[in-house]
Protein backbone atom coordinates (compact mmCIF):
# COMPACT_ATOMS: atom_id res chain seq x y z
CA UNK A 1 0.00 0.00 0.00
CA UNK A 2 1.51 3.63 -0.66
CA UNK A 3 1.13 4.74 2.37
CA UNK A 4 3.96 2.45 3.88
CA UNK A 5 6.55 1.94 1.28
CA UNK A 6 9.20 2.67 4.17
CA UNK A 7 8.13 -0.77 5.83
CA UNK A 8 10.96 -2.52 3.96
CA UNK A 9 13.22 -0.10 4.63
CA UNK A 10 12.76 0.04 8.34
CA UNK A 11 13.06 -3.35 8.61
CA UNK A 12 16.21 -3.97 7.26
CA UNK A 13 17.44 -1.44 9.11
CA UNK A 14 16.52 -2.62 12.49
CA UNK A 15 17.69 -6.26 11.93
CA UNK A 16 21.34 -5.17 10.59
CA UNK A 17 23.85 -3.12 12.61
CA UNK A 18 23.92 0.57 12.84
CA UNK A 19 25.15 1.77 9.88
CA UNK A 20 27.55 4.59 12.53
CA UNK A 21 30.60 3.57 14.17
CA UNK A 22 31.16 3.65 18.57
CA UNK A 23 33.43 6.57 18.19
CA UNK A 24 35.86 7.57 20.11
CA UNK A 25 36.01 3.45 20.58
CA UNK A 26 35.79 2.15 16.67
CA UNK A 27 38.05 4.48 14.33
CA UNK A 28 37.89 5.24 10.93
CA UNK A 29 40.52 3.44 9.08
CA UNK A 30 41.60 5.67 6.42
CA UNK A 31 42.42 4.64 2.83
CA UNK A 32 45.54 4.23 1.48
CA UNK A 33 45.27 7.04 -0.87
CA UNK A 34 43.44 9.42 1.69
CA UNK A 35 45.06 12.83 2.12
CA UNK A 36 45.24 13.53 5.79
CA UNK A 37 48.63 15.04 6.52
CA UNK A 38 51.74 16.53 4.78
CA UNK A 39 54.84 14.68 6.29
CA UNK A 40 58.40 15.50 5.49
CA UNK A 41 60.97 13.30 5.68
CA UNK A 42 64.00 15.80 5.33
CA UNK A 43 66.74 13.53 4.70
CA UNK A 44 67.40 14.53 1.25
CA UNK A 45 66.31 18.13 1.24
CA UNK A 46 68.17 20.68 -0.67
CA UNK A 47 66.39 24.04 0.46
CA UNK A 48 65.46 24.17 -3.13
CA UNK A 49 61.72 25.87 -1.90
CA UNK A 50 59.98 24.36 -4.92
CA UNK A 51 57.13 23.12 -2.52
CA UNK A 52 56.79 26.64 -0.85
CA UNK A 53 56.62 28.47 -4.52
CA UNK A 54 53.72 25.51 -5.41
CA UNK A 55 51.90 26.08 -2.07
CA UNK A 56 48.54 27.58 -3.21
CA UNK A 57 47.76 29.38 0.05
CA UNK A 58 51.33 29.95 1.61
CA UNK A 59 51.69 26.96 4.45
CA UNK A 60 54.88 25.63 3.64
CA UNK A 61 58.43 28.17 4.54
CA UNK A 62 61.66 27.50 4.08
CA UNK A 63 64.45 28.63 5.48
CA UNK A 64 68.06 28.29 3.82
CA UNK A 65 70.08 29.61 6.09
CA UNK A 66 68.45 28.06 9.44
CA UNK A 67 67.53 24.77 7.02
CA UNK A 68 64.27 24.08 8.50
CA UNK A 69 60.77 23.22 7.10
CA UNK A 70 57.62 24.81 8.35
CA UNK A 71 54.00 23.76 8.01
CA UNK A 72 51.20 25.81 8.57
CA UNK A 73 48.63 22.68 9.37
CA UNK A 74 45.58 25.36 9.14
CA UNK A 75 46.50 26.95 5.63
CA UNK A 76 46.96 23.53 4.33
CA UNK A 77 44.34 22.39 2.00
CA UNK A 78 45.84 18.39 1.43
CA UNK A 79 46.07 19.02 -1.99
CA UNK A 80 49.01 17.58 -2.48
CA UNK A 81 50.64 19.75 -4.98
CA UNK A 82 54.34 20.18 -2.50
CA UNK A 83 54.63 16.49 -2.50
CA UNK A 84 54.82 15.83 -6.74
CA UNK A 85 56.75 19.16 -7.09
CA UNK A 86 59.64 17.67 -4.67
CA UNK A 87 62.66 16.93 -6.85
CA UNK A 88 63.67 14.51 -4.06
CA UNK A 89 60.62 12.67 -2.47
CA UNK A 90 61.33 14.39 1.12
CA UNK A 91 57.10 14.63 1.28
CA UNK A 92 54.71 12.24 1.49
CA UNK A 93 50.61 12.38 2.22
CA UNK A 94 49.41 9.98 4.82
CA UNK A 95 45.92 9.71 5.74
CA UNK A 96 45.89 10.62 9.53
CA UNK A 97 43.49 13.63 9.71
CA UNK A 98 44.92 16.66 12.25
CA UNK A 99 42.80 16.68 15.60
CA UNK A 100 41.50 19.76 16.57
CA UNK A 101 43.68 22.30 18.26
CA UNK A 102 42.56 24.95 20.86
CA UNK A 103 45.33 27.25 19.02
CA UNK A 104 46.77 27.63 15.54
CA UNK A 105 50.56 27.28 15.07
CA UNK A 106 53.63 26.60 12.97
CA UNK A 107 55.21 23.25 12.60
CA UNK A 108 58.74 23.22 12.16
CA UNK A 109 61.11 20.34 10.69
CA UNK A 110 64.08 20.93 10.79
CA UNK A 111 66.98 19.11 8.32
CA UNK A 112 68.98 16.22 9.84
CA UNK A 113 72.95 17.85 10.64
CA UNK A 114 73.65 14.24 9.39
CA UNK A 115 72.83 11.14 7.83
CA UNK A 116 70.76 8.87 10.26
CA UNK A 117 73.29 5.54 10.41
CA UNK A 118 70.99 3.15 8.36
CA UNK A 119 70.71 5.58 5.65
CA UNK A 120 74.60 5.88 5.81
CA UNK A 121 75.17 2.41 5.30
CA UNK A 122 72.69 1.74 2.38
CA UNK A 123 74.42 4.92 0.61
CA UNK A 124 77.74 2.82 1.44
CA UNK A 125 76.04 -0.75 -0.19
CA UNK A 126 74.59 1.13 -3.12
CA UNK A 127 78.06 2.97 -3.55
CA UNK A 128 79.94 -0.55 -3.71
CA UNK A 129 77.62 -2.13 -5.87
CA UNK A 130 78.04 0.41 -8.45
CA UNK A 131 81.37 0.52 -8.04
CA UNK A 132 81.89 -3.10 -8.73
CA UNK A 133 79.60 -3.44 -11.47
CA UNK A 134 81.22 -0.72 -13.26
CA UNK A 135 84.45 -2.64 -12.35
CA UNK A 136 82.99 -6.11 -13.61
CA UNK A 137 81.90 -4.86 -16.50
CA UNK A 138 84.87 -2.58 -17.36
CA UNK A 139 87.27 -5.68 -16.61
CA UNK B 1 0.82 47.98 0.32
CA UNK B 2 -2.86 46.23 0.83
CA UNK B 3 -3.96 46.04 4.56
CA UNK B 4 -4.14 42.51 4.37
CA UNK B 5 -0.45 41.86 3.59
CA UNK B 6 2.65 41.00 5.53
CA UNK B 7 6.63 40.82 4.65
CA UNK B 8 8.03 37.73 6.33
CA UNK B 9 11.84 36.83 5.54
CA UNK B 10 13.14 33.76 4.90
CA UNK B 11 17.10 33.05 5.77
CA UNK B 12 19.46 33.26 5.19
CA UNK B 13 19.39 31.00 8.43
CA UNK B 14 16.51 28.29 7.48
CA UNK B 15 16.95 24.67 8.54
CA UNK B 16 16.30 23.86 5.29
CA UNK B 17 18.99 25.60 3.59
CA UNK B 18 22.04 23.79 2.84
CA UNK B 19 23.24 27.61 1.78
CA UNK B 20 22.08 31.16 2.58
CA UNK B 21 19.72 32.90 0.86
CA UNK B 22 17.20 35.43 1.72
CA UNK B 23 13.82 35.81 0.23
CA UNK B 24 10.96 38.07 1.30
CA UNK B 25 7.89 36.59 1.25
CA UNK B 26 5.18 38.79 0.58
CA UNK B 27 2.40 37.12 1.93
CA UNK B 28 -2.02 37.70 1.93
CA UNK B 29 -2.97 35.86 4.55
CA UNK B 30 -1.31 31.94 4.21
CA UNK B 31 -0.57 32.29 0.22
CA UNK B 32 2.62 34.54 -1.04
CA UNK B 33 1.63 37.11 -3.75
CA UNK B 34 5.52 38.08 -4.28
CA UNK B 35 9.17 36.47 -3.48
CA UNK B 36 12.20 38.93 -3.38
CA UNK B 37 15.69 37.21 -3.75
CA UNK B 38 18.63 38.79 -2.12
CA UNK B 39 21.56 36.65 -2.55
CA UNK B 40 25.38 37.88 -1.36
CA UNK B 41 25.94 36.32 1.96
CA UNK B 42 28.39 34.18 0.66
CA UNK B 43 30.19 35.87 -2.07
CA UNK B 44 33.72 35.66 -1.10
CA UNK B 45 35.12 37.09 -4.73
CA UNK B 46 37.10 34.22 -5.91
CA UNK B 47 37.01 35.34 -9.58
CA UNK B 48 39.66 37.90 -8.61
CA UNK B 49 41.88 35.30 -7.39
CA UNK B 50 43.14 35.17 -10.91
CA UNK B 51 45.03 38.04 -10.41
CA UNK B 52 47.41 36.13 -7.51
CA UNK B 53 47.34 32.77 -8.79
CA UNK B 54 48.63 31.24 -11.92
CA UNK B 55 46.33 29.30 -14.34
CA UNK B 56 47.87 25.36 -12.72
CA UNK B 57 46.83 26.92 -9.05
CA UNK B 58 43.89 28.35 -9.84
CA UNK B 59 42.66 24.65 -10.29
CA UNK B 60 42.64 24.45 -6.41
CA UNK B 61 40.34 27.81 -6.41
CA UNK B 62 37.79 26.78 -9.33
CA UNK B 63 37.25 22.92 -6.71
CA UNK B 64 36.45 25.14 -3.98
CA UNK B 65 33.91 27.18 -5.30
CA UNK B 66 31.57 25.03 -4.33
CA UNK B 67 31.60 21.40 -2.00
CA UNK B 68 29.38 19.53 -4.39
CA UNK B 69 29.68 20.42 -8.00
CA UNK B 70 33.35 20.82 -6.63
CA UNK B 71 34.88 18.23 -9.44
CA UNK B 72 33.06 19.80 -12.17
CA UNK B 73 33.77 23.07 -11.77
CA UNK B 74 37.33 21.86 -11.50
CA UNK B 75 36.46 20.08 -14.91
CA UNK B 76 35.49 22.22 -16.75
CA UNK B 77 38.00 24.90 -15.85
CA UNK B 78 40.47 23.08 -17.06
CA UNK B 79 39.02 22.56 -20.38
CA UNK B 80 38.18 26.06 -20.72
CA UNK B 81 41.73 26.87 -20.45
CA UNK B 82 43.09 23.50 -22.21
CA UNK B 83 40.94 25.37 -25.14
CA UNK B 84 42.62 27.97 -25.04
CA UNK B 85 46.22 26.42 -24.97
CA UNK B 86 45.38 23.48 -27.35
CA UNK B 87 46.21 20.80 -25.27
CA UNK B 88 44.74 17.55 -26.47
CA UNK B 89 43.62 15.43 -23.26
CA UNK B 90 44.45 11.97 -23.58
CA UNK B 91 41.38 9.51 -23.80
CA UNK B 92 41.82 7.47 -20.56
CA UNK B 93 42.12 11.24 -18.49
CA UNK B 94 38.75 12.28 -20.35
CA UNK B 95 37.40 8.32 -19.48
CA UNK B 96 38.69 8.49 -15.58
CA UNK B 97 36.86 12.66 -15.59
CA UNK B 98 33.42 11.29 -16.66
CA UNK B 99 33.61 8.94 -14.19
CA UNK B 100 34.39 11.13 -11.53
CA UNK B 101 31.76 13.81 -12.78
CA UNK B 102 29.01 10.87 -12.59
CA UNK B 103 30.33 9.80 -9.32
CA UNK B 104 29.88 13.66 -8.26
CA UNK B 105 26.32 13.67 -9.79
CA UNK B 106 25.19 10.54 -7.83
CA UNK B 107 26.84 11.84 -4.86
CA UNK B 108 24.85 15.13 -5.42
CA UNK B 109 21.41 13.47 -6.25
CA UNK B 110 21.58 11.42 -3.12
CA UNK B 111 22.51 14.23 -0.93
CA UNK B 112 19.39 16.55 -2.66
CA UNK B 113 16.88 13.51 -2.04
CA UNK B 114 17.81 13.59 1.72
CA UNK B 115 17.55 17.31 2.11
CA UNK B 116 14.01 17.00 0.32
CA UNK B 117 12.54 14.51 2.77
CA UNK B 118 13.83 16.68 5.44
CA UNK B 119 12.19 19.77 3.92
CA UNK B 120 8.60 18.17 4.71
CA UNK B 121 10.01 16.33 7.98
CA UNK B 122 10.60 13.09 6.32
CA UNK B 123 13.14 12.48 8.47
CA UNK B 124 14.19 8.91 8.27
CA UNK B 125 14.07 9.10 4.73
CA UNK B 126 16.73 11.93 5.05
CA UNK B 127 18.87 9.88 6.98
CA UNK B 128 18.68 6.74 5.07
CA UNK B 129 19.91 8.58 1.46
CA UNK B 130 23.03 10.06 3.48
CA UNK B 131 24.15 6.83 4.83
CA UNK B 132 23.98 5.88 1.08
CA UNK B 133 25.95 8.75 0.00
CA UNK B 134 28.80 7.81 2.82
CA UNK B 135 29.27 4.83 0.24
CA UNK B 136 29.65 7.19 -2.53
CA UNK B 137 32.05 9.14 -0.70
CA UNK B 138 34.30 6.08 0.09
CA UNK B 139 34.78 5.50 -3.49
CA UNK B 140 35.31 8.82 -4.13
CA UNK B 141 38.03 8.88 -1.16
CA UNK B 142 39.40 5.34 -2.31
CA UNK B 143 40.37 6.49 -5.57
CA UNK B 144 41.22 10.48 -5.38
CA UNK B 145 41.89 10.92 -1.85
CA UNK B 146 39.36 13.29 -0.98
CA UNK B 147 35.45 12.87 -0.09
CA UNK B 148 34.16 16.06 -1.00
CA UNK B 149 36.86 17.57 -3.06
CA UNK B 150 38.57 15.03 -5.26
CA UNK B 151 41.36 17.25 -6.34
CA UNK B 152 42.06 15.33 -9.22
CA UNK B 153 41.90 17.33 -12.03
CA UNK B 154 45.01 19.58 -13.46
CA UNK B 155 45.07 21.49 -16.59
CA UNK B 156 46.22 18.47 -18.74
CA UNK B 157 44.57 15.83 -17.66
CA UNK B 158 44.31 14.30 -14.30
CA UNK B 159 46.46 14.35 -11.27
CA UNK B 160 46.48 10.75 -10.31
CA UNK B 161 45.90 7.60 -12.21
CA UNK B 162 43.62 4.77 -11.29
CA UNK B 163 44.88 1.25 -10.28
CA UNK B 164 42.85 -1.78 -11.66
CA UNK B 165 42.21 -2.90 -8.49
CA UNK B 166 41.10 0.10 -7.38
CA UNK B 167 38.38 0.04 -10.37
CA UNK B 168 37.42 -3.68 -9.64
CA UNK B 169 36.49 -2.61 -5.95
CA UNK B 170 34.70 0.74 -7.11
CA UNK B 171 32.36 -1.94 -9.48
CA UNK B 172 31.65 -3.94 -6.74
CA UNK B 173 30.68 -0.53 -4.23
CA UNK B 174 27.97 0.66 -7.18
CA UNK B 175 26.12 -2.51 -7.59
CA UNK B 176 25.98 -2.58 -3.71
CA UNK B 177 24.89 1.15 -4.30
CA UNK B 178 22.54 0.46 -7.01
CA UNK B 179 20.48 -1.80 -4.86
CA UNK B 180 19.95 -0.15 -2.15
CA UNK B 181 19.05 3.32 -4.18
CA UNK B 182 16.66 1.82 -5.98
CA UNK B 183 14.90 1.06 -1.92
CA UNK B 184 15.35 4.38 -1.12
CA UNK B 185 14.11 6.08 -4.02
CA UNK B 186 11.13 3.25 -4.19
CA UNK B 187 9.96 5.57 -1.08
CA UNK B 188 10.14 8.51 -2.74
CA UNK B 189 8.12 7.19 -6.21
CA UNK B 190 5.25 5.76 -4.53
CA UNK B 191 4.71 6.94 -0.85
CA UNK B 192 1.32 8.32 -0.63
CA UNK B 193 2.60 11.10 2.18
CA UNK B 194 5.47 12.20 -0.11
CA UNK B 195 3.28 12.51 -3.02
CA UNK B 196 0.99 14.87 -0.47
CA UNK B 197 3.93 17.78 -0.13
CA UNK B 198 5.02 17.11 -3.64
CA UNK B 199 2.84 16.92 -6.40
CA UNK B 200 0.91 20.20 -7.56
CA UNK B 201 3.35 22.18 -5.83
CA UNK B 202 5.25 24.74 -7.36
CA UNK B 203 4.97 24.42 -11.20
CA UNK B 204 6.56 25.63 -13.70
CA UNK B 205 4.79 25.51 -17.58
CA UNK B 206 7.23 24.82 -20.26
CA UNK B 207 6.95 28.28 -21.57
CA UNK B 208 7.86 29.85 -18.18
CA UNK B 209 10.80 27.52 -17.86
CA UNK B 210 12.36 27.86 -21.05
CA UNK B 211 11.40 32.06 -21.08
CA UNK B 212 12.71 32.59 -17.74
CA UNK B 213 16.15 30.49 -18.40
CA UNK B 214 15.99 27.76 -15.94
CA UNK B 215 18.76 24.97 -16.78
CA UNK B 216 19.06 21.31 -15.94
CA UNK B 217 16.45 19.38 -13.70
CA UNK B 218 14.17 22.18 -12.97
CA UNK B 219 14.40 23.02 -16.50
CA UNK B 220 14.04 19.32 -17.82
CA UNK B 221 10.98 18.63 -15.33
CA UNK B 222 8.65 21.05 -17.14
CA UNK B 223 8.97 19.05 -20.11
CA UNK B 224 12.27 20.62 -22.34
CA UNK B 225 14.43 18.21 -23.37
CA UNK B 226 17.77 20.11 -22.65
CA UNK B 227 20.99 18.52 -21.06
CA UNK B 228 24.68 20.27 -21.42
CA UNK B 229 26.04 16.46 -21.79
CA UNK B 230 24.71 16.17 -25.33
CA UNK B 231 27.19 18.78 -26.09
CA UNK B 232 29.48 15.41 -26.43
CA UNK B 233 32.36 17.08 -24.02
CA UNK B 234 35.07 14.65 -22.67
CA UNK B 235 34.13 11.44 -23.39
CA UNK B 236 29.96 11.79 -23.66
CA UNK B 237 29.92 11.45 -27.36
CA UNK B 238 31.65 8.17 -26.74
CA UNK B 239 29.10 6.66 -24.23
CA UNK B 240 25.36 5.50 -24.97
CA UNK B 241 23.10 7.66 -21.98
CA UNK B 242 20.07 9.31 -22.26
CA UNK B 243 18.59 12.91 -21.10
CA UNK B 244 15.90 12.36 -18.72
CA UNK B 245 12.60 14.76 -19.28
CA UNK B 246 9.15 15.03 -17.41
CA UNK B 247 6.25 16.78 -18.26
CA UNK B 248 4.50 17.53 -14.67
CA UNK B 249 6.42 20.86 -14.26
CA UNK B 250 5.79 20.43 -9.86
CA UNK B 251 8.38 19.58 -7.03
CA UNK B 252 7.17 15.67 -7.90
CA UNK B 253 8.62 15.42 -11.53
CA UNK B 254 11.68 17.95 -10.22
CA UNK B 255 12.10 14.96 -7.97
CA UNK B 256 11.42 12.15 -10.44
CA UNK B 257 14.29 13.84 -12.90
CA UNK B 258 16.86 13.70 -9.79
CA UNK B 259 15.86 10.09 -9.60
CA UNK B 260 15.93 8.71 -13.06
CA UNK B 261 19.15 10.75 -13.51
CA UNK B 262 20.57 9.03 -10.82
CA UNK B 263 19.77 5.65 -12.41
CA UNK B 264 21.16 7.08 -15.84
CA UNK B 265 24.34 7.96 -13.41
CA UNK B 266 25.16 4.74 -12.21
CA UNK B 267 24.64 3.40 -16.34
CA UNK B 268 26.97 5.91 -16.99
CA UNK B 269 29.92 5.04 -14.40
CA UNK B 270 29.76 1.23 -15.23
CA UNK B 271 29.93 1.76 -18.77
CA UNK B 272 32.93 3.79 -17.79
CA UNK B 273 34.26 1.26 -15.44
CA UNK B 274 34.36 -1.19 -18.73
CA UNK B 275 35.33 -0.15 -21.34
CA UNK B 276 38.42 2.16 -19.93
CA UNK B 277 40.90 2.71 -22.10
CA UNK B 278 44.59 2.61 -21.07
CA UNK B 279 47.45 4.77 -21.64
CA UNK B 280 48.43 7.77 -20.46
CA UNK B 281 46.68 10.32 -17.88
CA UNK B 282 47.99 13.93 -18.78
CA UNK B 283 49.51 16.19 -21.77
CA UNK B 284 52.17 18.37 -21.15
CA UNK B 285 51.42 21.98 -20.59
CA UNK B 286 53.90 24.43 -22.31
CA UNK B 287 53.42 28.19 -22.75
CA UNK B 288 50.89 30.66 -21.41
CA UNK B 289 47.38 30.78 -22.27
CA UNK B 290 46.24 33.24 -24.34
CA UNK B 291 42.75 34.54 -26.22
CA UNK B 292 39.09 33.78 -24.85
CA UNK B 293 37.31 30.85 -24.02
CA UNK B 294 33.85 29.58 -23.08
CA UNK B 295 32.93 25.96 -22.12
CA UNK B 296 29.64 24.40 -21.39
CA UNK B 297 29.32 21.71 -18.38
CA UNK B 298 25.98 20.07 -16.92
CA UNK B 299 26.08 20.02 -13.22
CA UNK B 300 23.80 18.11 -10.76
CA UNK B 301 21.87 21.17 -10.84
CA UNK B 302 22.25 22.46 -14.40
CA UNK B 303 24.14 24.10 -16.82
CA UNK B 304 27.55 25.75 -15.65
CA UNK B 305 29.13 28.03 -18.10
CA UNK B 306 33.05 28.66 -17.49
CA UNK B 307 34.47 31.48 -19.43
CA UNK B 308 38.41 32.33 -19.52
CA UNK B 309 40.24 34.87 -21.13
CA UNK B 310 44.52 35.06 -21.07
CA UNK B 311 46.47 37.53 -22.12
CA UNK B 312 50.03 35.90 -22.71
CA UNK B 313 51.02 35.67 -19.15
CA UNK B 314 50.75 33.05 -16.58
CA UNK B 315 48.23 34.77 -14.78
CA UNK B 316 44.68 34.68 -16.66
CA UNK B 317 42.90 38.36 -17.02
CA UNK B 318 39.51 36.88 -16.38
CA UNK B 319 37.60 34.16 -14.87
CA UNK B 320 34.08 33.97 -15.11
CA UNK B 321 31.97 31.59 -14.15
CA UNK B 322 28.22 31.27 -14.51
CA UNK B 323 26.54 28.69 -12.17
CA UNK B 324 22.88 27.01 -12.85
CA UNK B 325 21.48 27.89 -9.30
CA UNK B 326 21.99 31.71 -10.82
CA UNK B 327 19.97 31.18 -13.80
CA UNK B 328 17.27 28.92 -11.98
CA UNK B 329 16.63 32.06 -9.54
CA UNK B 330 13.95 33.54 -11.65
CA UNK B 331 12.11 30.29 -12.24
CA UNK B 332 12.17 30.10 -8.52
CA UNK B 333 10.34 33.78 -7.78
CA UNK B 334 7.40 32.48 -10.91
CA UNK B 335 6.99 29.38 -8.81
CA UNK B 336 6.28 30.89 -5.67
CA UNK B 337 4.16 32.92 -6.49
CA UNK B 338 0.52 31.45 -5.07
CA UNK B 339 1.45 28.64 -3.01
CA UNK B 340 1.47 28.46 0.43
CA UNK B 341 4.08 29.62 3.52
CA UNK B 342 4.42 25.70 4.38
CA UNK B 343 5.70 24.85 0.42
CA UNK B 344 7.92 27.58 0.24
CA UNK B 345 10.59 25.21 1.98
CA UNK B 346 10.11 22.56 -0.34
CA UNK B 347 10.11 24.51 -3.55
CA UNK B 348 13.21 26.92 -2.80
CA UNK B 349 14.60 23.19 -2.32
CA UNK B 350 13.55 21.73 -5.26
CA UNK B 351 15.53 24.08 -7.51
CA UNK B 352 18.18 22.54 -5.33
CA UNK B 353 19.66 25.87 -4.56
CA UNK B 354 23.78 25.84 -4.49
CA UNK B 355 24.23 29.53 -3.48
CA UNK B 356 28.34 29.24 -3.19
CA UNK B 357 28.38 28.90 -6.66
CA UNK B 358 25.75 31.30 -7.62
CA UNK B 359 27.96 33.94 -5.53
CA UNK B 360 31.78 32.62 -5.51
Amino acid sequence: MSEMRMTGLIVRSMLSKPATRLYPFAKREPFPATRGRVVPYLQWCNSCTLCQMRCPTGAIKVNREEKTWRIDRFRCILCGACVSSCMKRCLAMDGAYAAPEPKKGVEVFSRPAEMEPWVKELVDRVRKAVAAQVAGGSG
Amino acid sequence: MSPNRTVIPFGPQHPVLPEPVHLDLVMEDERVVEAIPSVGFVHRGLERLVEKKDFNEMVFVAERICGICSFIHAAAYCTAVEALMGIEVPERAQYLRVFWSELSRVHSHLLWLGLLADSFGFESLFMHSWRLREKVLDIAERTTGGRVIFGASKVGGIRRDVTLGAIREARRYVAGIEAESGRITDVFRQDASVKRRLVGVGVLSREDAYSLGAVGPTLRASGVDWDSRKLGYGAYGRLDWRTVVETGGDCYARCMVRVRELEESYRIIKQVMEGLPSGAVEAKVAGNPKGEAFVRFEQPRGEVVHYVRGNGTKNLQRLRVRTPTFANIPALVKMIQGCELAAVPVIVLSIDPCISCTER
